[in-house]
């Protein structure tokens, strides 16, 4: 779509006629050339909401059907209120930059271990998106998806405010892209590492989602669905105590037979490959505890998840979302 | 609605939130709005019904943290409020820092960590129907803040944010917690919390006999493996039994 608008150039004060996207101008009274920038170096855009209200509510009526949920939610749930609205995100493009060095341990021939040095240079494209208000509880933080039909932010578009700092959200952002670079490596041991992060563009997108609440006996539930993919992105759901208790039947009982196979694995396989087969079992008997205890309510999205780390530890999940250009 | 004029033309336009430039209708001159020495006062407006926050509560109580039980617990009183803070802009050595600072002392729960719920903010002006929802006046002055602030204003506003506050009666105690009448995050500063002794025994019992049950198996008699099976069908029913009770 093609954004047409008047700015007054600065060297004569005539009008200039500027399309969006546009990086320079020039001015057809007295031919200066002049550079574009958004309001304080921040372009704002909106995406175009690609799903319409029936596709959002079959999105969550398969939603309803999936996973671990209450087995009767589908038929249950009720869909009480559906709306939508823009929220706001940061978007930071940048081209990063890194050099890593270092070694892993890797097995050789004869049954031993030797150091395998490398050294990595890495230059790709990141996109790093950060919701630009409070988060809530509506479970969003970071976009699933980059791409959409840019349209100009009007002022009747329901959209909430963003609220907080663009020169805050630059340096997480730049932090975030720096971690990125640094895992791309795949190196184990790192002796020596730089990143440098060359800024594409920084800019305010605020992106179309489909807010839904729903009434499952009497409680009230919720979940978010992507306004450009259909996609369920967030949510809450009640959780079954039958799959609690085949969760827990399972997983205890598969872990604690790895648990009891380890002597028998010792005489076969030797004392690595028993102390494997243990570890193995307490790890599973750990989870299917955690969900066990936990699943009675299932949460998808960046919702805090207590079957998950207890509730104590929040995942930062990025997205990097580029493609290789050179290594 | 705020109506401002064109400082060329005289045209008037109106003010929405977040907007600081804006192409006169008349005259075309971009306007630039400086915010840096007025304040705005803004309003984010409930998106969530006394009635459905009953329901949300619910669902909260219902959470696999509380106590069992305590969704059904006695709603004594529901309030809603709109509840004051201000939101500074400042510029600090070149960069934009955003402060928020409350406006009104409270020991509400999620009130003290202080931030702003995502939501469709409105200019709170006398054309803002609030209907009988009671507007808490700021008991701080913005003056309190301004001098301590570091670097330029960019911009100053009150937010009133949307909240209810729920009290519960649970096992002859009362309790309360605060609900954001836009997201709908619920804060709390305690509430009865569900124990997992049971869920835990339950899981390590399954975990021993299938242990056991296993390493018989294998290393005595095959029927050693009935003792694991014994485990998981413990698991099975007693996983299903704990889940619905405690």
């Amino acid at each position: 779509m093609k954004l047409t608008f008047g700015l007054n150039c600065p060297s004569c004060g005539g009008r200039v006629e500027i399309s969006e996207g546009d990086e320079f101008a020039i001015c057809p009274f007295c031919h200066t050339v002049s550079r574009v920038v958004g309001d304080d170096d921040v372009k704002v855009l909106a995406y175009k909401m690609k799903i319409d209200e029936k596709r959002a509510r079959d999105s969550a009526r398969r939603w309803f059907k999936k996973g671990l949920k209450a087995r009767d939610l589908h038929k249950v749930a009720k869909i009480t209120e559906i709306y939508h609205v823009y929220l706001p995100f940061w978007n930071y493009s940048a081209i990063g930059l890194g050099i890593i060095c270092g070694y892993n341990i890797e097995s050789d021939n004869n049954g031993g271990t030797k150091k395998v040095y490398k050294e990595q240079q890495i230059r790709k494209d990141y996109t790093w998106t950060n919701i630009a208000c409070d988060a809530g509880d509506i479970g969003i933080k970071h976009l699933r998806n980059l791409k959409g039909e840019v349209i100009p932010l009007t002022e009747d578009l329901p959209k909430y405010e963003a609220t907080t700092s663009k020169d805050d959200a630059k340096v997480e952002g730049d932090k975030v892209i720096r971690k990125w670079i640094m895992s791309e490596g795949r190196i184990s041991n790192i002796t020596f590492h730089k990143e440098f992060v060359l800024p594409k563009s920084f800019s305010l997108l605020y992106y179309p989602f489909w807010i839904i609440r729903y009434d499952y006996k009497g409680k009230m539930y919720f979940l978010t669905v992507d306004g450009v993919t259909g996609k369920v992105v967030s949510g809450r759901a009640p959780g079954d105590p039958l799959w609690q208790s085949m969760v827990i039947g399972t997983g205890a009982t598969i872990g604690g037979a790895l648990l009891g196979l380890a002597p028998i694995v010792s005489g076969f396989a030797g004392q690595r490959a028993a102390i494997l087969s243990m570890l193995v079992g307490v790890v599973i008997f750990g989870a299917s505890y955690y969900f066990f205890r936990y699943g009675s309510e299932i949460v998808e999205g960046d919702i805090p998840k207590p079957y998950i780390f207890g509730g104590k530890v929040k995942i930062q999940r990025g997205y990097s979302i580029g493609k290789e250009v050179l290594r | 609605m705020v109506t401002m004029n064109c400082p060329k033309c005289g045209a008037p336009f109106e003010y929405e939130p977040g907007m600081r430039f804006k192409q006169c209708d008349y005259c075309g001159t971009m306007i630039y709005i400086d915010k840096s020495r007025v304040m705005f006062y803004y309003i984010i407006p409930f998106t969530i019904s006394s009635n459905q926050v009953v329901q949300l509560f619910r669902r909260w109580a219902s959470g696999p943290k509380m106590a069992k039980g305590l969704e059904n617990s006695k709603v004594k009183s529901i309030k809603a409020m709109y509840f004051p803070v201000y939101r500074f802009v400042r510029i600090v050595n070149g960069k934009e820092k955003v402060i928020v600072k409350p406006a009104k002392t409270s020991l509400l729960p999620g009130l003290t960590n202080l931030k702003i719920p995502p939501g469709d903010m409105k200019i709170f002006d006398s054309n803002f129907n609030t209907g009988n929802v009671e507007v808490i006046q700021p008991d701080l002055s913005m003056d309190t803040y301004l001098p301590q602030l570091q670097g330029e204003a960019k911009e100053q506003e009150i937010v009133y944010f949307p909240i209810y506050e729920v009290r519960y009666e649970f096992n002859g105690k009362e309790h309360s917690v605060v609900i954001d009448g836009s997201s709908g995050e619920v804060f709390t500063s305690y509430y009865p919390p569900r124990s997992s002794a049971p869920y835990l025994l339950l899981g390590i019992i399954v975990f021993i006999l299938a242990a056991i049950g296993s390493a018989l198996g294998t290393l005595v008699t095959p029927a050693g493996w009935v003792v694991t099976l014994l485990g998981f069908l413990v698991g099975l029913g007693g996983g299903y039994y704990i889940a619905k009770k405690y």
